[in-house]
């Protein structure tokens, strides 16, 4: 099931202790086993299948109306109410400078390092138990963007493992960078 | 001019001629009538003499003689010749005297005989024709003697003209006795009465015949002369007064001839002057009325001319008519076939049309048909189009409930994501939690599923009863416009089908007008017809006219020849005959 190589063995110690800085892991099992469980959830941007910790997402919405934030940049949506909290909406696709997110069916409110955010998915398709074992670091040859930490494969389809804190940690830049610019 | 008056006389003398012959005949006639009754008479005179004689001598024998002998006892009897002192019968006696009598005058004779003779008599006994009638005549009626004038011989063989006489012989009182006692009678029951026999006497008259005859002749001649001589003084007389009469009859032979100009010479003043004067009058009235003959005849001539030029040319114009009426008649009868092959046409098209009427009825009917199946595909389209209506809306209402259990169930995979997540944040303690979660979801996928299957399939539902609206729609549109359609041809049906019953009734009309125009032709042929026999009798009648006018146009002519023949002009002519006394 795992693959020797040092590069696997670095991203797996990589990953495991990203795991467990996001609490996705108990911190003994990352320790005494490879075998550990993983939770995530399995959801689409597009037809791109992303996955992250269940410990990074606090609530899964529907899409409901926004609120506008005028003057803001095209990447975020709006504003809305969750549990007495304004939360941002954005759009990954438009961040990653694709085509934007049409037909989204569902919001998913992250939170990482103190902050929080929604961002519009296409569809969430299960939430996943899995080996630790299987998440594999992404191949450079695909240059993907700095929020991605990791892949796992769920039957024949590739997972791109995000992470909330560096994700969350971008947008605050580019929030600040265009305020900046302003 | 030879004029013969004896023509004239003998018509004059001939009645008297024939009146004098019929006085002579008929004188002649009486004559020999009374002589031969005279003769008659003169012969049963002497006969009933004789036989009276014969009777009294034998009566008067036989009282004076036989009575007296048979006193004195001297035989009587038949045989006295032969005996001396014997005396005859009486009978015998009366045979005896007859014979003595005939002897001394000849062809006179006294006969008796009976139908019971004494046998020496019966003996040579014969009777004639004469006798045997006597006989029964006599026994029939002895009063009545029977008689007769006719030639008898004698005994010596002389015949004369003689009267026979038979009168019966009745048995007296004084004979009965001795012929019942007398032993050769040959009947001896003799009563008073019986009739014994008959008694003849026959007597000659040609003498006194002779002496008739001369005496006729002798008076026959002299009426004779005595007529002759009246013939010859009437004839003298009569050309004496007769003579006028020539030249009359010469005046009347120049009229006949048709000489009117010659006249008769009146000289004397009796009646036969009256007649030449009237003559003369006539004569002259003839003349005037043969002139005005003459112009009428003339007349007539050129008139009955005319009337025969005019009545040919009217003859003409009668056969140039019957020319022209055959002509018409001949175009009538075209003109009546004509009007037969029009109407056999027009009956023709009456059947045609009448077969395109019951055509058309059914065509309508089969048009009604239609119609009423179109109005009901109309209605039945309607109601199709409005369940496919509602069917659409209740899939609109499915949808909607689908689209609710699609929200519930979406709410319940949120719930169920949720409740995994929180379930995986508490942990190991979480997991049975996680699970129930994960088995929700696939729940709520499982609805999901079902429902965006009947989504997909009410919306295949939506997409179909939407073209089957729009197919119904267009149908009832179709239907619709197939209805005005079938109301426009319908309307052009009924069009069509009065047209066409006008065209019947009008083939109808001129059926009827053919049969009448038929027999109006039929009318005028037959008209026609008349006209032409009429035409024809009027040929014939004016042809008959010709004929008439042509014989009158002769008849004038030959009157003309004939009045020409009277001579009219010239000096009156006298008949020259000596004047009339």
């Amino acid at each position: 099931m795992s693959r020797e190589d040092p590069e696997t063995k670095e991203g797996a110690t990589l990953l495991r202790q990203a795991l467990a800085e996001a609490g996705a892991v108990s911190p003994s099992d990352a320790r005494e086993s490879t075998a550990v469980r993983v939770e995530f959830v399995h959801f689409t941007i597009h037809d791109q299948h992303y996955a992250l910790p269940t410990t990074q997402v606090s609530a899964i919405l529907r899409v409901t109306p926004l609120t506008d934030l005028p003057h803001a940049p095209p990447h975020l949506c709006g504003v809305l109410s969750h549990q007495g909290r304004i939360v941002a909406v954005v759009d990954i696709a438009i961040l990653d400078g694709k085509e934007p997110v049409s037909g989204a069916k569902r919001i998913l409110i992250i939170d990482g390092a103190g902050l929080d955010a929604g961002i519009r998915v296409s569809d969430v398709i299960e939430l996943a138990r899995v080996d630790a074992t299987v998440v594999e670091p992404v191949s450079a040859s695909l240059s993907p963007p700095e929020h991605v930490v990791g892949q796992l494969r769920r039957g024949d389809v590739v997972c791109l493992i995000m992470d909330a804190g560096r994700l969350l940690a971008r947008l605050r830049q580019r929030v600040q960078g265009s305020a900046s610019l302003r | 001019v030879k004029i013969s008056l004896k023509s004239l006389q003998a018509k004059l003398l001939a009645p008297l001629v024939a009146a004098g012959v019929l006085v002579v005949v008929v004188t002649i006639m009486a004559m020999v009538q009374l002589q031969s009754s005279e003769l008659v008479d003169a012969g049963l005179i002497t006969a009933r003499a004789v036989e009276q004689q014969v009777r009294s001598l034998r009566t008067f024998y036989t009282r004076e003689v036989v009575d007296r002998a048979n006193e004195m006892g001297t035989r009587v009897n038949y045989d006295y010749p032969e005996r001396r002192d014997t005396l005859p019968l009486p009978d015998t006696l009366v045979h005896e005297l007859g014979a003595q009598i005939g002897e001394e005058y000849p062809g006179t004779l006294v006969r008796l005989y009976s139908d019971h003779p004494f046998p020496h008599r019966a003996a040579n006994a014969s009777y004639d024709a004469f006798e045997k009638e006597a006989l029964a005549a006599l026994r029939r009626d002895p009063a009545q003697p029977f008689y007769r004038i006719e030639r008898y011989k004698d005994r010596h063989g002389t015949e004369r003209l003689s009267m026979r006489y038979a009168a019966a012989d009745l048995m007296r009182a004084s004979c009965v006795s001795c012929h019942n006692a007398h032993p050769e009678s040959p009947k001896t029951d003799w009563r008073v009465g019986d009739l014994s026999g008959v008694v003849e006497v026959v007597v000659p008259v040609d003498t006194m015949a002779a002496g008739f005859e001369a005496g006729t002749l002798r008076l026959s001649l002299v009426i004779a002369v005595g007529f002759l001589i009246t013939v010859a003084f009437t004839t003298f007389s009569g050309s004496r007064s007769i003579r006028p009469i020539a030249g009359l009859v010469r005046v009347f032979s120049d009229v006949g001839r048709g000489n009117l100009m010659s006249r008769a010479t009146v000289t004397t003043s009796d009646e036969f002057a009256v007649l030449g004067r009237s003559t003369n009058e006539m004569i002259a009235r003839l003349r005037e009325v043969v002139g005005r003959l003459l112009a009428a005849s003339t007349q007539v001539s050129a008139a009955s001319e005319q009337i025969l030029a005019s009545s040919r040319q009217q003859e003409e114009g009668a056969v140039e008519q019957t020319g022209c009426y055959e002509e018409i008649s001949g175009t009538a009868r075209g003109n009546s076939d004509a009007a037969r092959n029009i109407a056999r046409e027009a009956d023709a098209l009456k059947a045609t049309s009448e077969r395109m009427l019951e055509a058309v009825e059914n065509g309508r009917e089969s048009l009604e048909a239609t119609r009423a199946a179109m109005r009901l595909i109309v209605a039945q389209n309607e109601v199709i189009a409005e369940r496919t209506q509602r069917l659409y809306e209740k899939s609109e209402a499915i949808i909607r409930i689908v689209d609710i259990i699609d929200e519930v169930s979406d709410r319940l995979d949120l719930l169920a994501l949720n409740a995994g997540l929180e379930g995986s944040r508490v942990g190991e303690v979480g997991k049975g939690f996680m699970l129930v979660a994960e088995e929700m979801r696939r729940l709520a996928e499982n609805v999901s599923r079902s429902t965006n299957e009947i989504k997909t399939t009410i919306q295949e539902i939506h997409r179909f009863t939407q073209g089957s609206i729009s197919a119904s729609n267009q149908g009832a549109e179709a239907t619709k416009s197939g209805a005005r359609e079938t109301d426009k041809m319908s309307e052009a049906i009924e069009a069509i089908f009065a047209l066409i019953e006008k065209s019947t009734e009008a083939a109808r009309r001129i059926t009827v007008a053919t049969q009448q125009q038929l027999s109006s032709t039929q009318q005028v042929v037959d008209a026609l017809g008349e006209m032409n026999r009429i035409s024809n009798r009027g040929l014939s009648a004016s042809r008959q006219v010709t004929e008439a006018a042509a014989e009158l146009t002769n008849l004038a002519s030959s009157l003309n020849e004939t009045v020409a023949t009277f001579k009219l002009a010239g000096d009156e002519v006298s008949d020259g005959q000596p004047p009339v006394s």
